[in-house]
């Protein structure tokens, strides 16, 4: 015979074994109950204020701040641009002076 | 900048100098490039300091899009197996050699 249990049912039944349990451990375990309720409320709320900070950081809210974000992202990619040019313009110097101290004679590698 | 030959240090123009007589008739963006090769003078061999000052003066005369094609050219040939480059430079460089 299988008996069926709803949640309700579930918590009845364990509401009413408490008061089977003598003062001090229930005590015992309401005073545990409330630690993790209030550990659970701080790390929640400190993930909340986390996030909401973050987010206000890093979201523009005025048109003053649209255009520092934009100024900010154009001087980054032309900071990019400026050091890829950069990094290139050594690469090609390297080859140069590789072909102009090869064994190999220059006029083979030219038409 | 268009740097002239007195303005150059004696380093700089100890590396340049097969390109003395010219150096008043190269672009600045010529001179830009000889100027970095020779920074980097110093470091190299005595062999390959000789060989670059012998190649400077050809090298200096060709156009862009030939430079670029040498490079090209250069990076494709060091692609090719060790074996086979070594067996390219014996090639060339033999019958120089020969009386």
């Amino acid at each position: 015979m299988t008996t069926k249990l709803d949640p309700n049912k579930i918590v009845h039944i364990l509401n009413q074994s408490t008061q089977d349990l003598d003062s001090e451990t229930l005590s015992r375990l309401q005073r545990a109950r409330a630690q993790a309720m209030q550990h659970q409320a701080g790390t929640a709320r400190l993930m909340q204020l986390a996030g909401h900070r973050w987010m206000s950081v890093l979201v523009p809210h005025t048109a003053q701040q649209w255009i520092v974000a934009a100024l900010l992202a154009c001087t980054l990619a032309a900071g990019a641009g400026y050091w890829w040019q950069q990094n290139h313009h050594q690469h090609v110097i390297e080859l140069d002076e590789q072909i102009l101290t090869d064994e190999l004679p220059i006029e083979i590698f030219i038409d | 900048m268009a740097e002239p030959w007195k303005t150059l240090t004696a380093q700089q123009q100890q590396a340049l100098a097969p390109l003395a007589s010219e150096w008043e008739h190269l672009t600045g963006t010529q001179r830009t490039e000889m100027l970095a090769l020779a920074k980097r003078y110093p470091q190299l061999t005595p062999a390959a300091q000789a060989r670059m000052q012998q190649r400077l003066a050809v090298w200096v005369k060709l156009t862009p899009e030939q430079r670029k094609a040498a490079r090209e050219k250069y990076k494709a040939f060091s692609k090719v197996p060790a074996e086979k480059r070594e067996q390219v430079k014996q090639m060339v460089t033999q019958p120089a050699a020969q009386p």
